[in-house]
């Protein structure tokens, strides 16, 4: 899948990114939400992972932009990173539209099984696309 | 804090808690560099520019600002295990989320050295894996 990355900790970044990269995906890393929502605008995204708090667009403005784009475009994935101590963010972020979160700091697992679901759920979007366009015929 | 880390006999990262840096491990390449070392030049580099944003940030009696230098440099703390440190900037964000610097000039000395100690062991746990490699 094709994995963005916005976290504007240099150091989390580039774990996230080794980690990300060590599943098997593509992925590409900024260090703040603007510099995000221009990349998924101008390459588009499988799964967006963000951070809370960042400069110039937060993570929260980045999933609301992401959720305002036509519906006709494909689904995104949207992972928000939290801390332990920002838990109480989670419901809020995901009735903004995030999907999942991931408690920081990052473990390698907890990475592996959100992805796997992302990739169920864009399968999933992807069967009922093709479906919708006469590519699959329901039986 | 202060737990043996597996492979390193003799405690050079006594100052880190292992499950982090393990975790970290577990992102190396075969054929790479060292990602432990890479690891410590970042975690300095980018902790060096943080703690200069939360010094001006008290300086300027930014409370805002010193939230956020404080909760950077808590992300980066948490990656490589660093509880202590960890803490301290838990501390920090504290007084500059109630939008204030009160209190915080008392902390710097020791986030100082708190971070000075964490650089020292991810030098050490990188001299020990030059050694080993």
């Amino acid at each position: 899948m094709k994995v963005l990355i916005a976290e504007d900790n240099a150091l989390e970044r580039q774990l996230l990114q080794w980690a990300v990269e060590s599943l098997g995906h593509e992925c590409t890393a900024t260090a703040d939400g603007r510099e995000a929502w221009r990349l998924y605008q101008e390459h588009g995204a499988d799964v967006v992972i963000s951070d809370w708090l960042m400069p110039s667009m937060d993570g929260q403005e980045l999933c609301t932009a992401i959720r305002g784009r036509a519906m006709s475009s494909r689904y995104t994935y949207f992972l928000f990173l939290t801390g332990l101590a920002d838990k109480l963010k989670v419901i809020e972020a995901m009735r903004g539209g995030a999907d999942d979160y991931l408690v920081k700091p990052l473990n390698v697992d907890d990475l592996s099984a959100r992805l796997l679901v992302a990739a169920r759920v864009k399968w999933l979007e992807e069967r009922r696309y093709q479906q919708h366009a006469g590519g699959l015929r329901p039986r | 804090m202060g737990q043996r880390i597996p492979g390193d006999p003799v405690g050079a990262g006594a100052d880190l808690d292992h499950a982090a840096l393990d975790e970290i491990r577990r992102l190396q390449v075969a054929g790479q560099p060292d990602i432990v070392a890479a690891v410590a030049a970042l975690f300095a580099d980018d902790g060096v520019r943080q703690i200069q944003q939360l010094s001006a940030a008290i300086v300027a009696h930014d409370g805002p600002a010193l939230r956020v230098a404080a909760h950077t440099l808590k992300g980066s703390a948490a990656a490589v295990g660093a509880r202590e440190l960890q803490a301290v900037c838990q501390r920090l964000e504290q007084i500059g989320l109630a939008d204030t610097v009160d209190g915080a000039d008392e902390l710097v000395t020791t986030l100082d050295a708190a971070f000075a100690r964490t650089c020292a062991a991810l030098e050490r746990l990188t001299a020990l894996g030059a050694e080993a490699g």
